[in-house]
């Protein structure tokens, strides 16, 4: 009697904690609101187990680590092609798209279909992050400075669970996702799901959850917009639902610190493996030797009179300082071209992961370059 | 007496039939007109790139830029991938950068390797990857561009067909120098700019070549205008000069350069002189080719007055008649240089005796100085066999019939730019202009 009443007060206390977690104000909570549920089983044992494992389809092969109900891509995907959906009142962004047919809403930085083998199946068109589908057209990360890691590292693949060094985060044996987002926070202290705001520390699980190696300290900061950008590729220019990017003109290096590091924007954190593409490779002024990635664009020549519009969601640019608002013009002397101004991360319908159709441009396709080299249509 | 409301049942209906015959009428012109925007309207949303030879995509297959490389990758002709790789590779590595490593301007190969003396290799100059007749990174395998005696004048015998091939000859424009000059006087011009792009935009220049009668197809920018091309408006062709008359075509003594047409105004031509003397109005830093001119100094090209206070072959007024009344020395000017208007004065364009790129000529002198095998319908020759070879005395004779000059090979030694009494003592005791 005794053991069942020591049982039933355990059982009372883990059920009044779990209840006073979720329902602690979604802003305290941050990134993810909802029942916590939606993301976690404490036993993973709903059905009988080890004999039900994996039988549910909510519930993958084996238990999750941090007591989770399914992997990044299980949860951020969806049959639906749409930017986001809502799982229990919390909404889920959209990586992973598994229909048929190519989504035709994606994030700003874009989706994982298009790689994904059975549905894009095409390398070229974005990171290939699922565990056993190694990048079939590239050896490494281009551009790769910082040497290998081990041939499991991120900067050679995503898709091999990495076995080095810890790294502070505890990477031994993650890959994938996990290898950009390296320390994925869902209860960072950041704005509420599904509402806007900035994200520029370490407290607020930095923008997006990049950031750089634990013994670092530092990520990418940004202003995160509320929807993911819902709408994409679609986007109108001139508007404000965008996105707020920082970059660093007057960086030397690559990644956060190597060489004196390429600032605290996602050139900073793309330069982490692609270090060649930075201030480290690229040259320092015009003319660049490679396209420059945070280079002011130029109030001169043809430059002068780049982003006509306004800001161009297709096309987004950096900021040297973080607004904490998305506003709706683009300072041209002032703000930077950076990797995502032409290149969606994640996967994109075109080649390189180019944010419009550049390759069978001309003759169909479509130059979003012209944006700021205005005389070279 | 008609009924108010059937007069305005009529009314109502004679204008519902006029707004529908409207409507009916305005139909097929708004389907032509959508047909119109559906077929031209990339042409109309085309710039001065696509409009550009590099640019060019359509009709297909076109004649844009294509390397191997890239167009192996799926590229379209005419993208910007052919010459720029925006991250020094394509896929990652392949293809390998021309010159194992990024390149100013993101190209695929470095511009210019500041070789001071040709003759030039292909990986001497970026533009030499296409430019050649053999051997080009272009799918086509080969681009041709012959001399301009050839393209504009008319002339058939062949000494260079390609633009390498052209720099290769015995007297060239030394691309060197080019770039020397250009960077430290156009603002446009980069250190590790291509010496070509002094006188041409890659992005503007279009295809003359394929179009010698339309100047509007012009492939030259002044460096002074390095945004704009040079020619293609009417207010900057030959014809800005009042006593200009083109060379006869190579076969004819009644067609004229460019085209070969009896038109000879001018106005297919662009105003060359002022193109040139953009650079050629300075004393142009030389590695190789001395002046003739003794006030020059040594190291450098003579700079050119082409105005009316300036040479008699540019601007200045003509001193003597053209059957040589009043001068001592016996000489006449000939056809097409000796009727009205330019019997009284004349001006020549600089392409007129000058190949832009490179001569077969060859000198005893320090240069042939890019001068034209053929000039004014005459096949420049006269001392020896081979191409390369010419009298000086047959050169001037394209326009000059004298008996004064000391020989064949006499006439550069007191005629050149900025001539003005100043040769040897047995030039004579001339003190006026002399060229």
């Amino acid at each position: 009697m005794a053991q069942f009443m020591m049982y039933v007060s355990k059982k009372a206390y883990l059920i009044i904690f779990l209840m006073i977690i979720c329902c602690l104000p979604g802003h305290a909570l941050a990134k993810v609101k909802g029942l916590c549920s939606n993301c976690h089983t404490m036993h993973a044992s709903q059905k009988q187990w080890p004999g039900q494992w994996g039988n549910e389809t909510w519930l993958r092969a084996h238990p999750q680590k941090s007591l989770l109900v399914n992997d990044c891509v299980g949860c951020h995907s969806s049959g639906s092609s749409s930017t986001n959906y809502n799982l229990g009142g919390c909404e889920v962004p959209v990586v992973l798209y598994t229909g048929a047919g190519q989504p035709t809403s994606y994030l700003a930085g874009g989706n994982f279909w298009w790689v994904k083998e059975g549905l894009g199946g095409e390398d070229t068109k974005g990171h290939n992050v699922f565990l056993g589908e190694d990048d079939d057209s590239l050896p490494e990360a281009p551009g790769n400075s910082v040497g290998s890691c081990g041939t499991d590292a991120c900067h050679i693949n995503l898709s091999e669970q990495y076995s080095g060094p810890d790294m502070v985060f505890v990477l031994n044996g993650k890959y994938g996702c996990q290898g950009c987002h390296l320390n994925a926070r869902h209860h960072a202290n950041d704005h509420p799901n599904g509402e806007s705001g900035l994200v520029d520390s370490a407290d607020k699980g930095w923008y997006r959850f990049l950031s750089g190696h634990g013994f670092t300290g530092e990520g990418v900061k940004g202003y995160e917009y509320k929807d993911w950008e819902a709408g994409h590729p679609n986007l109108a220019p001139g508007g404000t639902a965008h996105n707020e990017y920082i970059g660093d003109a007057a960086a030397t290096g690559y990644g956060f610190s190597q060489s004196g590091g390429a600032g605290d924007g996602v050139t900073a954190f793309c330069t982490g493996c692609h270090g060649d593409f930075s201030h480290g490779g690229q040259g320092s002024s015009s003319p660049w030797e490679m396209h420059p990635s945070d280079a002011k664009i130029p109030n001169s020549g043809e430059y002068a009179d780049a982003f006509g519009a306004g800001y161009d969601p297709l096309v987004p640019v950096a900021r040297t300082s973080l607004p904490s608002s998305d506003p709706s013009k683009v300072d041209i002397g002032t703000d930077l071209v950076q990797c995502l101004s032409c290149h969606r991360p994640h996967g994109s319908p075109y080649f390189k992961l180019m944010r419009w159709d550049y390759k069978n441009w001309p003759g169909g396709g479509d130059n979003k370059c012209t944006v700021c080299h205005t005389t070279k249509k | 007496m008609e009924d108010p409301d059937e007069t305005a049942n009529k009314s109502r209906h004679k204008k519902m039939i006029q707004d529908s015959r409207f409507k009916v009428q305005g139909l097929p012109i708004m389907i032509s007109l959508f047909f119109v925007l559906l077929i031209y309207g990339h042409v109309a949303m085309a710039g001065p790139y696509l409009d550009s030879a590099h640019g060019n995509y359509t009709p297909s297959p076109g004649y844009g830029v294509n390397r191997t490389a890239t167009a192996n990758s799926g590229y379209a002709r005419g993208n910007c991938a052919h010459c720029h790789e925006q991250h020094a590779s394509i896929g990652g590595s392949e293809p390998t950068p021309a010159s194992g490593s990024a390149s100013p301007f993101a190209l695929f190969a470095d511009n210019f390797d500041n070789k001071i003396i040709g003759p030039y290799v292909q990986t001497d100059n970026f533009c030499f990857y296409c430019h050649v007749n053999v051997g080009a990174v272009q799918t086509e395998g080969s681009i041709t561009n012959k001399q301009y005696s050839n393209t504009f004048g008319g002339y058939t015998i062949d000494s260079a067909t390609d633009i390498m091939g052209a720099f290769s000859l015995n007297s060239y424009h030394n691309l060197y120098d080019i770039q020397d000059f250009a960077k430290t006087k156009f603002d446009f011009f980069k250190d590790s700019s291509n010496p070509c792009v002094a006188c041409h935009n890659p992005h503007r220049a279009k295809r003359n070549k394929a179009h010698p009668t339309d100047p509007s197809y012009t492939a030259i920018s002044r460096p002074t205008d390095h945004e704009n091309l040079w020619g293609d408006d009417a207010n900057e062709r030959m014809s800005n000069y009042t006593y200009y008359r083109p060379p006869y075509y190579y076969g004819s003594n009644a067609t004229y350069e460019p085209d070969g047409s009896a038109l000879h105004d001018g106005s297919l031509i662009p105003d060359y002189n002022a193109f040139c003397l953009d650079c050629h109005q300075y004393q142009v830093p030389t590695s190789q080719s001395a002046s003739m001119n003794p006030n020059t100094p040594a190291t450098y090209l003579t700079a050119i007055n082409w105005s009316a206070s300036g040479d008699m072959h540019g601007e200045r007024s003509r001193i003597y008649d053209v059957n040589g009344t009043g001068n001592s020395r016996t000489g006449t000017i000939i056809a097409p240089y000796n009727v009205v208007p330019v019997q009284s004065n004349y001006v020549l364009s600089c392409l007129d005796c000058h190949e832009p790129h490179g001569s077969v000529l060859v000198s005893g002198r320090p240069s042939s100085y890019l001068l034209r095998k053929k000039v004014n319908n005459n096949r420049v020759d006269g001392c020896g066999p081979g191409e390369g070879n010419f009298c000086e005395t047959d050169f001037c004779g394209s326009c000059h019939t004298f008996s004064h000059c000391g020989g064949p090979q006499g006439c550069f030694q007191c005629h050149y730019h900025g001539a003005y009494g100043n040769g040897p003592g047995w030039c004579g005791s001339w003190v006026g202009p002399v060229f």
